[in-house]
């Protein structure tokens, strides 16, 4: 089963459309949507939880429908924003007793457990946490109620390298139980690298690619030359350059690896450096 | 639902810690004195404004829109607020009724029917502000509902005081003591209370119409 699928999801605001997403995250994998500011990962993530009416399109969640069975997903569904949202003079053990009279399935024990292992104090008001315990608290409240899905928005956004680490492996642990997923946005594409089995692009409200990471690293590279050889190499094949850029020191294209004659002088090409191109670009196609 | 009340008492605690204060200080002053109406309303207004900064609080922490992630539903989101209104707004009304009834025995002049028609009074003008100003509150949030809340404190300033004119000229034209022992009737209370209940449910409705529609972002 797919933990999310998201079919033809338009929303249209004043100065802003996202159009025509499509997404599948499979059950026990992790999707990363990467984006500049503003492309429309927080707008995605809040479609998702019905927070916000969709034009048109479909959600599906957990094998439910996003509108209709909303309470059910929320319920199974642990949610970090980027900006957290808990009372800011609450302390972590008030959090605790709120959160366990909102979650029937709210597993005390279990949100004590990772409080203790993240180092939280429990009587702290949260507005004296800093970036990272704030973070790891949301965490803690996401991952305390059985949820089968995690959507992060920007969790990782404004941590320390350290406390970035941390996280990645907390939900690589989390995602080891094959009916746990995890849809994590960020525009900091390392830890995305590091993290998930699937990645989306995302530019303008427009998905420009999803695709496994592996499959991604594997069938693309980067070619650096003159402009003439790279013009050469989209001559030979149209379908080979798909997006170059110009500087007056030489020319790069991410070229698609299987499209190439052989003994082609390739570099391996990170994610980073494929999403800067696909936006920065110029598109070949 | 409960889970939603916890967190704004949990704020209502942490945060209006200074209101006991003061409302220990003007419930002194009417259990001293001989049944000054101003303290009691003043009592009674006081705590009309939780509602309005609760919802400051929750837009400045962003738990008005973490809350809409959890499984609550907009209808439990917007009772929960009610419920708090309702709550703080009762609990005002009994501790500055009983200074009032106090304050009035001790100066040896308690009038039931006074004590009732003003009581009533106090009720009823909490439950029109915390109706009137929610469902805006829902609609636009708590910057444009404070503004609005300044618009109500004058509406009801000018509203008293055209009560007050007409009362100084009532009394000239020799009507007020008729009017007098109509607002001290038994039935002033239950009627109050009554109205109050149908303008906070009608209040209500609105405010889920309202909030259902409402996208968060």
């Amino acid at each position: 089963m797919n933990a999310l699928e998201i079919k033809n999801l338009t929303k249209t605001f004043k100065d802003f459309k996202l159009s025509n997403i499509n997404l599948t995250l499979p059950s026990g994998c992790i999707l990363g949507l990467v984006g500049e500011n503003g492309a429309g990962k927080s707008t995605t993530v809040k479609l998702i939880l019905d927070m916000l009416r969709a034009d048109s399109g479909s959600i599906t969640v957990l094998g439910r429908d996003s509108r209709r069975d909303s309470l059910y997903i929320k319920e199974n569904v642990g949610v970090v924003f980027d900006d957290i949202g808990i009372s800011t003079r609450l302390s972590a053990a008030e959090v605790g007793k709120v959160m366990k009279n909102i979650y029937s399935n709210w597993d005390s024990s279990e949100y004590m457990r990772l409080i203790d292992k993240f180092s939280l104090p429990m009587n702290k008001p949260f507005k004296d946490f800093s970036r990272g315990m704030k973070m790891k608290l949301g965490i803690a409240i996401a991952m305390s109620h059985r949820a089968r899905l995690l959507l992060l928005d920007e969790a990782t956004s404004g941590l320390d390298p350290v406390m970035r680490d941390e996280i990645v492996s907390m939900l690589n642990d989390y995602t080891r139980d094959e009916t746990h997923s995890v849809l994590i946005s960020s525009h900091i594409v390392s830890d995305l690298e590091k993290l998930c089995d699937y990645i989306a692009f995302i530019h303008k409200g427009e998905i420009l690619l999803c695709e496994e990471k592996d499959i991604l690293l594997s069938e693309y590279g980067i070619m650096r030359g003159s402009e003439s050889e790279i013009n050469n190499m989209s001559d030979i094949n149209p379908d080979a350059v798909l997006h170059k850029k110009i500087t007056p020191y030489g020319a790069e294209a991410i070229v698609k690896k299987n499209c190439l004659p052989a003994g082609a002088r390739l570099g391996a090409v990170g994610i980073e450096e494929l999403f800067v191109f696909m936006i920065k670009g110029e598109n070949v196609k | 639902m409960k889970g939603l009340i916890l967190n704004d008492l949990y704020l209502i605690i942490k945060n209006f810690k200074a209101y006991v204060f003061i409302f220990a200080v003007f419930a002194a002053i009417t259990l001293t004195g001989n049944g000054n109406i101003f303290m009691v309303f003043y009592m009674i207004f006081f705590v009309a404004v939780i509602p309005t900064t609760l919802f400051g609080l929750d837009e400045n922490s962003r738990w008005n829109v973490y809350c809409c992630a959890l499984p609550c539903t907009r209808k439990h989101i917007v009772m929960s607020k009610y419920i708090i209104g309702l709550a703080s707004e009762l609990t005002a009304v009994t501790a500055s009724g009983i200074c009032y009834a106090v304050g009035m025995i001790r100066s040896g002049g308690f009038d039931p029917g006074l004590f009732s028609a003003v009581m009533s009074a106090g009720f009823l003008v909490e439950v029109f502000y915390i109706s009137a100003s929610l469902p805006f509150l829902f609609r636009f949030g708590a910057i444009k509902g404070r503004v609005f809340m300044m618009v109500m404190v004058c509406v009801v300033c000018i509203v008293f005081s055209g009560v007050g004119i007409m009362a100084a000229n009532g009394a000239e034209a020799g009507i007020m003591s008729e009017v007098y022992t109509k607002i001290q009737s038994i039935w002033v209370a239950p009627a109050a209370l009554a109205a109050g209940l149908a303008i906070y449910t009608l209040s209500f409705c609105i405010s889920c119409a309202i909030y259902s529609k409402r996208e968060i972002s």
